[in-house]
């Protein structure tokens, strides 16, 4: 099982990854991750790849493994499409992040996007996040919960 | 024994102290830094143990086993690469074992000490863990350590996995031990930051140090070096002996026409592609000690097979080493790879896929690239400073003071680097560690009428920027140094440096202070905190004005180190929408709509955008 979570710095990309980790371990399976850190960290991409299950070698997914993307960020998301095999999972959330350098994006612009691609594709409203937290700070455990029955 | 889930970065610290390493030094540097954060961590776990005296359930083991006091284990990081390859040196002088830490350019500010070590040698077993960075990922320089390896004559362990790391790093110290020489020890990125489970153990290794004994076989002469690079020689032709029977260099497979050589994390995607392509039959040799190069296992290799594919990232060392193995031992087969033939990337990080690709076309086996599907525009993401940094304002100062007027502007590595994006733009250079300062000296004696300038983060100023300015001084040289303090090693993740008065152990200890030091070399520095903006431009442009060397120290903490004091808001009546503010600093807080917009989860309330804005339309709320 092959699961890819990406976002941008600060969305909780790591942590959502670790608790996807921890959580194999304790069922008794063996588990790798990777991640990015460094300098893309600093308001940039994130991306986490969880690799469950004994017969995988490279911490890193490759391309059209994936069994299931975890998207904190829709253009994230769509950045990292080529990762998902066919018939795989995509669990979206609806809240676009602009980059920081400034520059138009519509965030509705990568899930229409998305909804045309031939995948199993669940959408999150982080909104509703939002109006019951009151901060999106739970997304990542929110996306996660969305694929649960999955992994 | 525990299963953990862990970094390849905490595998290799949990490895190097269960095979009893005392002293740790390095300086932080990705993807390297966590090693020694690690163990730092661990020691201040029994520190804690110790102070609640209470039996910690895993430590319990060690505790009978006659672990340490944490006061017995000297843990820091230093000054820069050079000096933690020192410290480690020394105490591995009395017999210590001990561990350096450090990323693949670090190794070139440590390579003066190392090359001679690797004459003089140890007592203590002593590693020298180097992170390799192919891509670069974060990282100036593309470098392999196991080129280095073959240069500076020392054995290099090249690990393929963080389970392997974590066994691979206890052979080191044994080794080095054994054979009193220091040893090279290099995972590459993408080993450092990938987790995995492993079986560590509790029981740690006590190593009882026996003092330095006198003698003088540690004073480097040239009578000294005769007679050690002959012994040097002879061990690594004994070594490369001994290497073909250790057991994480291995051939596997049973192919007699297709081999792959490969090492590294380059063994795992090998792995991987093979997998995909279920040709797990293609017979693999792994090379887990690039130098000396195990050359008996090779030639068995070579003799097993008809044609072989080498995979490896960065430079062709086990390339090299087949063909002139073969060439050497009058062997005819085909050798694939990236110097010859040109298979594969000379340079850049490797990936499963291209893996597969190029595996399956070296296979003669069937292989459809998957098509990569079209994808709309998608928004860039640069790396920026945060939202609040205090580099944005001292940029900005130096910009807004030197407006129009001839000047170059040196950077340095750090956080600050990122001052070269737009709409800043202040980062005319940047070469290495400390280079800014004397690159500076260099462009303003060869072209008198620009003003120079010579940006230094605080950690980089300690590490390797005073000398560049009594350089400077010594030589009556002109230069204007910008000391950007903003009391951390920001770009590594918060490490500790001499001017902020804690060790890595959380000791309290003697802060150096930055202007202090610049006037004992004889500068007297402009000290001003950047957030007051008209105090910063003037203080720029006073120094400016003036002759021979110049500093100015701008003062104020970096956003991570001190918490957000406030927000700004925009008063929106009286907001233009002018985006000038935005057009100016380039605060990712800051958004243009029809009016500005600042995004409240980002902004810190530093008030660099309310000095900006010609409408007095933003306010910081504290």
């Amino acid at each position: 099982m092959n699961i890819l979570i990406c976002g941008i710095g600060g969305q909780g990309v790591v942590y959502a990854s670790k608790l996807l980790a921890r959580q194999a371990l304790e069922r008794g399976e063996t588990v790798h991750t990777a991640e990015t850190i460094g300098m893309a960290q600093r308001g940039g991409s994130v991306v986490s790849h969880v690799r469950i299950g004994g017969d995988c070698h490279s911490p890193l997914i490759p391309k059209g493994d994936a069994d299931v993307i975890i998207g904190l960020e829709p253009a994230e998301t769509v950045r990292n499409i080529a990762y998902l095999k066919t018939g795989g999972t995509v669990a979206v959330s609806t809240r676009g992040i602009a980059p920081t350098t400034g520059g138009n994006y519509n965030p509705e612009d990568m899930l229409t996007y998305l909804k045309g691609l031939q995948i199993d594709l669940i959408v999150v409203d982080a909104e509703e996040v939002f109006r019951r937290d009151g901060s999106y700070r739970n997304l990542n455990i929110e996306m996660v919960n969305a694929v649960g029955h999955l992994i | 024994m525990p299963i953990k889930l862990l970094m390849g970065n905490e595998a290799i610290a949990l490895g190097a102290l269960a095979a009893g390493v005392s002293v740790a030094a390095g300086y932080p540097g990705t993807p390297s830094t966590e090693v020694l954060e690690t163990i730092a961590k661990e020691i201040k776990k029994i520190e804690q143990h110790q102070h609640v005296d209470t039996v910690d359930a895993t430590r319990s083991v060690v505790s009978e086993a006659g672990l340490r006091p944490a006061s017995a284990y000297t843990i820091e990081w230093s000054v820069n690469e050079k000096a933690a390859l020192e410290v480690a040196a020394g105490a591995s002088y009395t017999g210590a074992r001990t561990l350096v830490t450090m990323k693949q350019v670090g190794l070139n500010v440590a390579s003066d000490p190392l090359m001679s070590l690797a004459y003089i040698g140890v007592k203590g077993g002593m590693v020298v863990l180097v992170a390799d960075d192919p891509g670069p990922i974060s990282s100036q320089t593309e470098q392999d350590t196991r080129t280095f390896a073959k240069y500076s004559k020392l054995p290099c362990f090249d690990p393929s996995s963080p389970e392997e790391a974590y066994a691979m790093i206890q052979d080191a110290f044994a080794l080095s031990e054994e054979l009193h020489t220091p040893v090279l020890f290099r995972p590459t990125t993408r080993l450092c930051h990938a987790t995995a489970p492993i079986d560590v153990t509790d029981e740690w290794k006590t190593v009882k140090p026996e003092g330095f004994i006198k003698d003088p076989k540690w004073v480097i002469f040239p009578r000294l070096s005769v007679k050690a690079h002959a012994e040097i020689e002879k061990r690594n032709r004994a070594l490369s002996e001994r290497f073909s029977d250790y057991k994480f260099n291995a051939i596997e497979g049973r192919s007699e026409a297709f081999g792959i050589a490969t090492g590294g994390v380059c063994y795992a995607y090998v792995k991987e592609a093979l997998k995909r392509l279920g040709a797990e039959w293609v017979r693999v040799l792994k090379i887990a000690t690039p130098f000396p190069f195990p050359q008996s296992l090779a030639l068995d290799f070579i003799d097993s097979v008809e044609r072989v594919f080498v995979v490896e990232e960065l430079d062709p060392v086990i390339e090299r080493e087949l063909l002139y193995l073969a060439g050497a031992a009058g062997r005819t087969l085909d050798i694939y790879g990236k110097e010859i033939t040109e298979n594969l990337p000379a340079s850049g990080e490797y990936t499963v896929e291209m893996l597969t690709e190029n595996i399956a076309a070296y296979l003669g086996l069937p292989y459809e690239t998957p098509q990569t599907p079209e994808l709309p525009p998608l928004p860039v993401r640069p790396p920026v400073l945060c939202a609040g940094c205090p580099h944005r304002a001292s940029f900005y100062a130096v910009k807004r003071a030197m407006g129009g007027k001839k000047a170059v502007f040196c950077g340095d590595i750090g956080c600050y680097t990122l001052g070269n994006a737009l709409p800043l733009d202040m980062v005319d250079t940047c070469l290495c560690m400390g280079a800014g300062i004397t690159i500076a000296q260099g462009i303003a004696r060869a072209e008198p009428d620009t003003t120079a300038f010579a940006f230094v983060g605080d950690s980089t100023f300690f590490a390797s920027g005073i000398t560049g300015i009594i350089n400077a001084v010594y030589n009556k040289n002109d230069m204007v140094l910008v000391v950007l303090d903003n009391r951390i090693t920001a770009m590594t993740g918060g490490q500790t440096h001499p001017g902020i008065g804690k060790t890595l152990m959380d000791e309290q200890t003697a802060a150096l202070n930055i202007p202090a030091i610049l006037r004992a070399i004889g500068v007297e520095p402009r000290v001003v905190n950047p957030l007051s903006l008209d105090e910063a431009v003037n203080a720029v442009k006073a120094a400016a004005a003036e002759s021979g060397v110049r500093a100015i120290v701008f003062e104020y903490p970096c956003v991570n180190v001190e918490r957000p004091k406030g927000k700004a808001t925009v008063n929106a009546e009286k907001c233009t929408g002018c985006s000038l503010c935005r057009r100016e600093i380039g605060c990712p807080a800051l958004k243009i709509g029809a009016k500005a917009e600042i995004d409240a989860s980002l902004c810190t309330g530093c008030g660099l955008c309310v000095q900006v804005c010609p409408f007095d339309a933003i306010e910081v709320t504290k």
